[in-house]
């Protein structure tokens, strides 16, 4: 009886992890995921496409931005403002992102209306009317945003870096594209891009939430069923960043707080140095016990805010340390954070430290999931880079075996050079002197 | 053609767009959750407590909340917000700074805190394995804070540096002004977090006497969300709660009826691009659900999704405007309908009074039904999809709670699929309170 009631609890107590869905792969290579959950009365679809920055030639930096957004202008039978109102009439929502990596469409409804976000994902995906009104409207949407410039020293530190970091490779225009590439685009070359990258042998689509392997299947297959499928085109292939040497860039800006922003290139989610860079990412920047928050915040009390940012990108990525703090406390700061890194490189981790790292990063992980367009998202994206829908399952056990050394030597390995930003509030030009320990301001704003 | 004929023909026109739309015939989005599946019990020291059993996923997510926001700081603005930074800096059980949060990590959960004006949420989820450690660790930050002189000291700086992030942003500075100018002498006027001059005025015995004047278990709920039992709920409650003592609360302070003269104005000089303008009008309080939710219809029908009445009518006079938005918080007593747009200098009056002029033509001008169907059938929609996760949940079951009542979350779908176009007309902000602009002057404007 005792050993039935282990059995039992131990089964209960298994996470949302042991759900492996099934992949249903079609003719035309459309690869579909259907997940039923129970804790909502909520369903979400997530539909990617393996369309990367990689596959942007330079001239035309920024065309997958304007194809999306063309695409979810309207389709060959209904126009955009239509499809949108029929979701927006029932809560749901479509909306349409440009990744480094990929396309993302995704859908969210009240559950007894999943009919009606396939149907308005499918006229947008499989028959989009491309117009050249509706393309030369999303070209000037794109020249607009190109032209916002960040607001507040967080975001122009992070923005700054992005753009150091990332000079001469396909991500460098983060989607956006440039003034002149911009102009380079026209209705034809997008109607192109859409016959050769807009496949369902290069997507996948991930139901997520109340509905039924079966009925959610057969709506799937009425809505994407006839949608055909061609070769794709060849991908170019880019270098990843890499530094030789760190560098400073230090600016005046019109903001409040000062920004230190330390940016590394790092590995991409596939590379198998991946978990322990994004364990290094919660050991630094992981809530309140990470070693940032305890250093930098409470016993130096050099920042309210300090924190990492690590986006999971496919084949490579970037690690920031940052803190805002004042701009009498930046030397302290540069220093505070640097010294954080060594530490790591120097002496590892504690068994006790990175357990608590390790059960942070898996109860994010499936908190996470408690929406279900998160849950459906890392289901679709994890079949689509090639680690199949199942490494979430095998997720847990992946974390557990990264061990002190591993952190030890992927710190050694990613955290040697790195760019240093700094932005501080606008000065009266007592600046230069002010921060000769870290180096010459490399930019000063016009007083207005 | 007037203006009242120009709405009503936009009205008309949306209306018969919508008639053919097929999701809009349907009836059947569901409340997140029913009365049903909701247990409120009170413990014998007054502490209440709401429980939805559900074991879909094997997570667990609990809110204490508080009432005492920063509408009962009295002379001691500020102290609600700082109290909130205090207590997870060590309690008797968690004694560290920041002993509580790391406790929670260390088991896979996550925490927060939010302090408004009429409340504060202490609020965490985990896996529901680890239960009694998130029901020990968020009783402990209730009812044995240490609220020590070192604590206190340490925590002011990192709350200093978060009002001047704050001010960093324009929209913060615009909504905290126009609270402040539109309030005589009602506390909601002032910044839930306080002014950095407030701020360095308080002393750690300011917290203490907040704390012990407040924090009694006849002035807190708790609820608790997910995959546990209601036997287990009360037995777990019962060990962290059942001992703490009752007392007496201090009278609240008395409603305002907004100022009957001219709208007030500010304009704060900020070097930006453009100009950011809010303009504050009364909203109703909470303990009138039907008028609170015709006030959400009303908002949804203006500035959301793509057929958004503001938009239209602004393009209509030529105003071009970069970002616009309503910000609407339900309150416990009249609050504050904000409605802010990001516009060129140029724009800034001239948008002003196209919006005036377009809720004028609303208040007399009847709401066709197939609009307001479908402004209802968007915001159950939206209001099922924000309680989507047990987090959202048990928040959203804290905040009416804070408000008087967790139930009235179970009551909101069915109130607004009830609601008459009469009374969301009756919704409609009047008067104008005031107007502050923040960012370059509006031209045209001394």
């Amino acid at each position: 009886m005792r050993r039935w009631l282990w059995v039992l609890m131990l089964v209960l107590a298994l996470p949302l992890f042991a759900a492996a869905p099934h992949v249903d792969r079609w003719a035309n290579g459309f690869r579909v995921i259907v997940l039923p959950t129970t804790s909502s009365q909520v369903v979400s679809v997530e539909l990617l496409i393996d369309y990367s920055a990689f596959d942007e030639p330079e001239k035309y930096q920024g065309i997958r931005q304007v194809l999306l957004t063309s695409m979810l202008q309207g389709s060959r039978s209904v126009d955009g403002t239509t499809i949108r109102r029929r979701l927006t009439a029932i809560g749901g929502n479509l909306e349409g992102r440009v990744h480094q990596d990929m396309l993302e469409f995704t859908v969210s409804v009240p559950s007894s209306k999943l009919g009606v976000a396939l149907s308005a994902l499918a006229e947008i995906v499989c028959h989009p009317l491309l117009s050249d009104e509706y393309i030369q409207a999303a070209i000037a949407q794109s020249q607009r945003k190109v032209n916002i410039p960040p607001v507040g020293a967080l975001d122009t530190a992070a923005y700054l870096s992005y753009q150091l970091l990332y000079e001469g490779h396909p991500f460098a225009s983060r989607g956006f594209g440039t003034p002149e590439s911009l102009a380079n685009i026209t209705p034809e070359v997008v109607r192109d891009a859409y016959h050769a990258y807009i496949l369902p042998n290069i997507a996948v689509m991930s139901i997520v939430g109340r509905c039924t392997q079966d009925d959610a299947g057969a709506q799937a297959q009425a809505a994407f069923g006839l949608w055909a499928d061609h070769p794709r085109a060849k991908r170019q292939v880019a270098v990843n960043p890499t530094l030789a040497h760190s560098t400073l860039d230090l600016r005046e800006e019109n903001v409040k707080s000062t920004c230190v922003m330390l940016t590394f290139p790092v590995c991409g989610v596939t590379h198998k140095d991946y978990l322990a860079v994004r364990l290094v990412d919660i050991l630094l920047g992981g809530g309140t016990g990470s070693r940032l928050f305890r250093s930098v915040r409470e016993d130096l009390h050099l920042a309210y805010e300090t924190a990492t940012d690590f986006p999971s990108q496919t084949t490579c990525s970037h690690f920031s340390l940052f803190a805002l703090t004042d701009s009498g406390y930046m030397d302290d700061t540069k220093s505070a954070l640097t010294s954080a890194l060594a530490q790591l490189q120097v002496t590892p981790v504690t068994e006790q430290e990175l357990q608590r790292a390790k059960a942070y990063l898996k109860g994010r992980y499936l908190l996470s999931h408690q929406y279900s367009a998160q849950y459906a998202f890392d289901l679709a994206w994890y079949e689509l880079i090639g680690l199949g829908a199942g490494y979430e399952t095998s997720l847990p056990a992946n974390i557990d075996a990264v061990t002190a050394k591993d952190i030890q030597r992927v710190a050694r390995t990613y955290f040697t050079h790195y760019y240093l930003v700094v932005i501080i509030p606008q000065t009266t030009g007592s600046v230069e002197s002010s921060t000769s320990s870290l180096g010459r301001l490399t930019a000063r704003v016009q007083a207005e | 053609m007037s203006n009242l004929r120009v709405l009503a023909l936009w009205l008309s026109v949306l209306a018969c767009l919508l008639a053919g739309c097929p999701a809009l015939r349907a009836q059947d989005i569901p409340n997140p959750l029913t009365a049903s599946e909701l247990s409120v019990k009170t413990l014998p020291n007054g502490l209440r407590l709401v429980i939805r059993e559900d074991h879909s996923l094997p997570l667990v997510a609990m809110v204490v909340v508080v009432r005492a926001g920063s509408a009962v700081e009295a002379n001691t603005r500020g102290i609600a917000h700082y109290l909130e930074h205090l207590v997870f800096q060590g309690t008797k059980r968690y004694p560290t700074a920041l002993g509580p949060e790391a406790a929670l990590e260390q088991a896979g959960g996550v925490s927060n805190a939010v302090t408004s004006r009429d409340m504060i949420r202490f609020q965490a989820s985990a896996p529901s394995s680890q239960l009694s450690l998130l029901v020990n660790v968020l009783a402990d930050v209730a009812l044995a804070p240490k609220l020590d002189e070192r604590s206190f000291r340490n925590e002011r700086s990192t709350i200093l540096a978060e009002i001047q992030q704050d001010e960093d942003n324009p929209l913060y500075t615009l909504f905290g002004r126009a609270y402040d100018l539109t309030y005589r002498t009602h506390p909601y006027r002032h910044a839930p977090t306080g002014s950095i001059d407030d701020v360095l005025g308080l002393t750690a015995d300011d917290v203490q006497a907040f704390y012990q004047r407040w924090y009694v278990p006849n002035n807190m709920s708790v609820v608790l969300v997910g995959d546990l039992t209601q036997e287990q709920a009360m037995q777990l409650m019962q060990q962290a709660f059942g001992a703490a003592k009752s007392a007496k609360l201090p009278d609240l302070p008395p409603a305002e009826a907004p100022a009957a003269d001219q709208p007030a104005r500010a304009h704060i000089a900020r070097n930006l691009p453009d100009t950011y303008q809010v303009l504050a009008f009364p909203t109703p309080a909470s303990n009138n659900l039907p008028a609170l939710l015709a006030t959400d219809v009303l908002m949804t029908l203006l500035a959301d999704g793509g057929d958004a009445l503001l938009p239209a009518w602004w393009a209509r006079d030529g105003v071009t405007v970069e970002r616009f938005g309503i910000e609407f918080v339900s309150s416990r007593e009249p609050g504050r309908f904000l409605l802010w747009a990001q516009t060129d200098a140029r724009m800034a009056v001239k948008l002003r009074e196209s919006t005036r002029e377009l809720l004028h033509s609303l208040a007399t001008n009847p709401i066709p039904p197939a609009t307001l169907a479908l402004a209802k059938q968007r915001l159950a929609g939206q209001f099922l999809l924000e309680n989507e996760t047990y987090t959202q949940q048990a928040a959203t079951l804290a905040f009416y709670e804070g408000l008087g009542d967790a139930q009235l979350m179970c009551r909101y779908i069915p109130t607004l699929q009830s609601l008459t176009a009469e009374q969301v007309q009756a919704a409609i902000p009047a008067p104008l309170l005031g107007w502050v602009t923040v960012g370059k002057r509006p031209e045209g404007e001394e």
